[in-house]
């Protein structure tokens, strides 16, 4: 029967009853206008998603449901800007507070998003269907392969295909990725002068050793750039941003990000662990991006992940064997879960992310009286708001705190910054913490250029080197444990 | 007891037989055909023939290389970095990086505490540094058998230079110094130098610092001419075992042996 795949997929995601019947068509349309059919469906919900995500919690479930509601909205951003709705746009890397602030402001008289982020989120983890779009702006210009971030190739595809219209403002934050904002001025010469951009330069000018949210005037340029920021916000969509948004954001932020140290903790502190970690990185994205239709459904989900954690946790219940390596990584590569699976059958398991781990600092609210600075403050703590140098030693802390069996870095070759920055910081990591590190070649989003059975057999053979090497240390550790101790 | 390891290679198929005190009992070679568990099959019947024995005394059979998983009958399946690791400790205790030329990728490993992989690094993408790079220049160009290929090398007194990497690209550069009468050593030489340039460069791209002794595996090193090559690269000796081809067999054997023991399954004697 017509919809029945599309009405299943709502069921996986935990919409029920009649807001399931009423958001069905709305879901149908929304579908066809990013490129999915009824066999994407079949495909996400018979094959796809039961073996990649955990579906045995409701908290994942939600989750799908969150990310969900976030597209089908994201797919009305045409209608929305006929109505007189406000678009502003961002990109990461970047934090939640400054655009949730606009949304506080806004209400339903702007719409707040990254859709390059927020559509990526979910076609290529849920449905592994990012490809069509990639190509259309590799039709249009922009190179194949492995040379340019899948987001911009997926931001330009989308806007090609009119799901993404011109925004009112394009607001992101320069020099980490350099490449999004060239990609702006892309859009705007060749196919779209409307496209408007503003952009606010975090300080990265910074010495060795200096620690940028530890500097008052970096905190203070960067603050500057923000009450910047918003002034061109308010010219361009009438939305006064107040203080008031601004105190809202900061706590939502920080509310955000305490939930996931919670979720984050439980995950890599359990043995036998409950929860892989792409799932782990999904419920994070609120406090790196902003969510239009509220971050309240992600949290909520956050919330019955905790809870059903919790539980599992104190059952002694887990999803991998007892005792098995645990390998962190940069950033579980989330938009390509086959990667997690075959760790999965391989036996390993991925328990935590450097980028999505809040540091210690991080989980202490900025506190002073100007909430342009507390804005600035909670930007620069965070790792990819920061000097590499001071963003390597973050790492080491969080290494430190998870304690996994390994590390994994790469998935990041197209990125100047980080590409480079992984190699040389996985050097530094390994000397400081003596957890063993592997790299791999590898694109986090965009796996078309992927040998699939390389892959395998990298991911074997680093699967086979944690287990082996996990081993010879607890038979080392034991040999030279006093006779009798346990 | 008998263990049997075999290693489904892109290009050649090796069987090693051992006993329950991990000694070497026979090692058979084949060339792989398209059908992999075929190809295991054909290299196991030879090595049993070759020692002698018979299906009935395998307790063990385990299989690693590109085609372990097509092969039916094994019994334990691994990846072939840690199988090469230990197969290479084994033959040459103490060794600390590993240089793996094989047909399709090159694998470049350090060993670290308790004879263990440390870090290993590996192509992903590109046949440029593989055997296969090897073989489709030198014997398609040169018209030379791969055999005679080492010898006719270390004659070289000027290898030419390479300005790519890329199979593809590499092939018209080859083609240039033919025309302009370069002398085939040289070309050989060259051809050696450029694989080796870029095996190594993937490795220290890894942090792989080539701590020695450093032993150079696979087909590759039956060419007389690649230790040298190699060497050249990192400005250290390169040990080339006497049987370069048959570590990820002999290690896949020794490590279901281990496991076997380890469970306590059975005694190894």
């Amino acid at each position: 029967m017509a919809g029945t795949a599309y009405e299943a997929f709502l069921a996986l995601g935990n919409f029920e009853g009649r807001e399931r019947k009423q958001i069905l068509p709305q879901w149908i349309e929304a579908a066809t206008r990013i490129g999915l059919d009824e066999n994407d469906m079949e495909f996400a919900v018979n094959e796809f998603i039961p073996e990649m995500w955990d579906l045995q919690y409701l908290g994942v479930r939600k989750m799908i449901g969150a990310m969900t509601r976030e597209a089908i909205d994201h797919t009305q951003l045409k209608e929305q800007r006929q109505r007189g709705v406000k678009l502003v746009y961002g990109i990461i890397p970047a934090i939640l507070t400054p655009y949730q602030a606009v949304k506080k402001a806004g209400g339903d008289k702007v719409f707040v998003s990254f859709p390059d982020m927020c559509l990526m989120n979910f076609l290529q983890p849920l449905f592994h269907k990012g490809a069509p779009l990639f190509e259309l702006a590799e039709q249009s210009g922009l190179t194949y392969g492995c040379r340019h971030c899948a987001l911009n190739k997926l931001r330009i595809g989308l806007r090609l295909r009119d799901v993404v219209p011109t925004p009112d403002i394009q607001w992101s934050f320069g020099l980490v990725c350099d490449e999004a904002t060239k990609v702006d001025e892309y859009i705007n010469c060749i196919y779209d002068d409307k496209w408007h951009a503003v952009i606010t330069r975090l300080p990265h000018d910074t010495m060795m050793g200096e620690v940028d949210d530890e500097l008052p005037e970096r905190v203070a340029y960067l603050a500057a750039g923000f009450r910047d920021a918003y002034e061109e916000v308010q010219r361009v969509t009438g939305v006064t941003v107040r203080e008031e948004h601004i105190a809202g954001a900061l706590d939502d932020f920080q509310r955000y990000l305490g939930k996931t140290d919670v979720l984050t903790r439980l995950n890599a502190e359990a043995d036998p662990q409950p929860l892989r970690g792409s799932a782990l990185v999904n419920f994070c994205h609120p406090f790196s991006m902003p969510f239009n239709t509220g971050i309240e459904y992600m949290e909520d989900a956050l919330d019955t992940m905790i809870e059903e954690l919790k539980v599992e946790v104190a059952a002694g219940r887990g999803i991998y064997p007892k005792g098995v390596p645990k390998v962190g990584a940069y950033f579980i590569p989330y938009a390509v879960p086959w990667v997690d699976k075959i760790f999965m059958d391989n036996g390993v398991a991925t328990s935590s992310s450097l980028t999505m781990i809040p540091s210690a600092k991080q989980l202490i609210p900025p506190s002073g009286t100007d909430l342009y600075q507390n804005v600035a403050e909670q930007w620069l703590r965070m790792v990819f708001g920061m000097g590499c140098h001071v963003e390597i030693k973050t790492w080491i802390e969080k290494v430190e705190r998870a304690r996994p069996d390994a590390l994994l870095m790469g998935f990041f070759d197209y990125d100047r910054w980080l590409g480079q920055m992984h190699k040389m910081g996985a050097r530094e990591v390994e000397k400081a913490t003596g957890v063993p590190t592997f790299y791999i070649e590898a694109d986090f989003f965009d796996d078309r250029d992927y040998s699939r059975e390389a892959l395998r057999t990298r991911i074997e053979s680093i699967s086979q080197v944690i287990k082996m090497r996990k081993a010879a240390k607890l038979a080392a550790e034991r040999a030279a444990a006093p006779q009798g101790a346990a | 007891m008998l263990v049997a390891g075999v290693d489904i290679g892109s290009t050649t198929t090796k069987a090693v037989l051992i006993d329950g005190a991990g000694a070497l009992v026979a090692f058979a070679i084949i060339d792989t055909k398209h059908d992999r568990d075929e190809s295991g099959e054909e290299a196991l019947t030879l090595v049993l023939r070759e020692a002698g024995r018979t299906d009935a005394d395998l307790t063990l059979v385990a299989s690693t290389g590109y085609g372990r998983r097509s092969f039916k009958r094994t019994q334990k399946v691994l990846p072939e970095i840690v199988c090469h690791a230990r197969g290479t400790e084994h033959l040459y205790p103490g060794v600390q990086t590993i240089i793996d030329v094989g047909g399709q990728d090159s694998k470049i490993i350090a060993m670290g505490e308790f004879g263990t992989v440390q870090m290993f690094e590996m192509n992903d993408r590109c046949a440029a540094g593989t055997g296969r790079f090897f073989e489709v220049l030198s014997r398609r160009l040169l018209s030379v058998p791969m055999e005679e290929l080492g010898p006719l090398a270390l004659k070289s007194a000027k290898p030419v230079f390479l300005s790519s990497v890329c199979t593809v690209f590499a092939e018209s550069e080859i083609i240039s110094h033919l025309s302009a009468g370069t002398p085939a050593e040289d070309i050989a030489m060259g051809i050696l130098e450029s694989m080796a340039k870029r095996v190594v460069a993937i490795g220290k791209q890894a942090r792989i610092d080539y701590r020695e002794p450093v032993v150079l595996t696979g087909g590759i090193a039956l060419n007389v001419a690649a230790g040298r090559a190699f060497a050249d690269q990192i400005g250290k000796e390169v040990v080339v075992l006497e049987n370069p081809q048959m570590p990820a067999a002999l290690g896949v054997a020794l490590i279901a042996l281990d496991d076997w023991t380890a469970e306590g399954r059975g005694s190894p004697a």
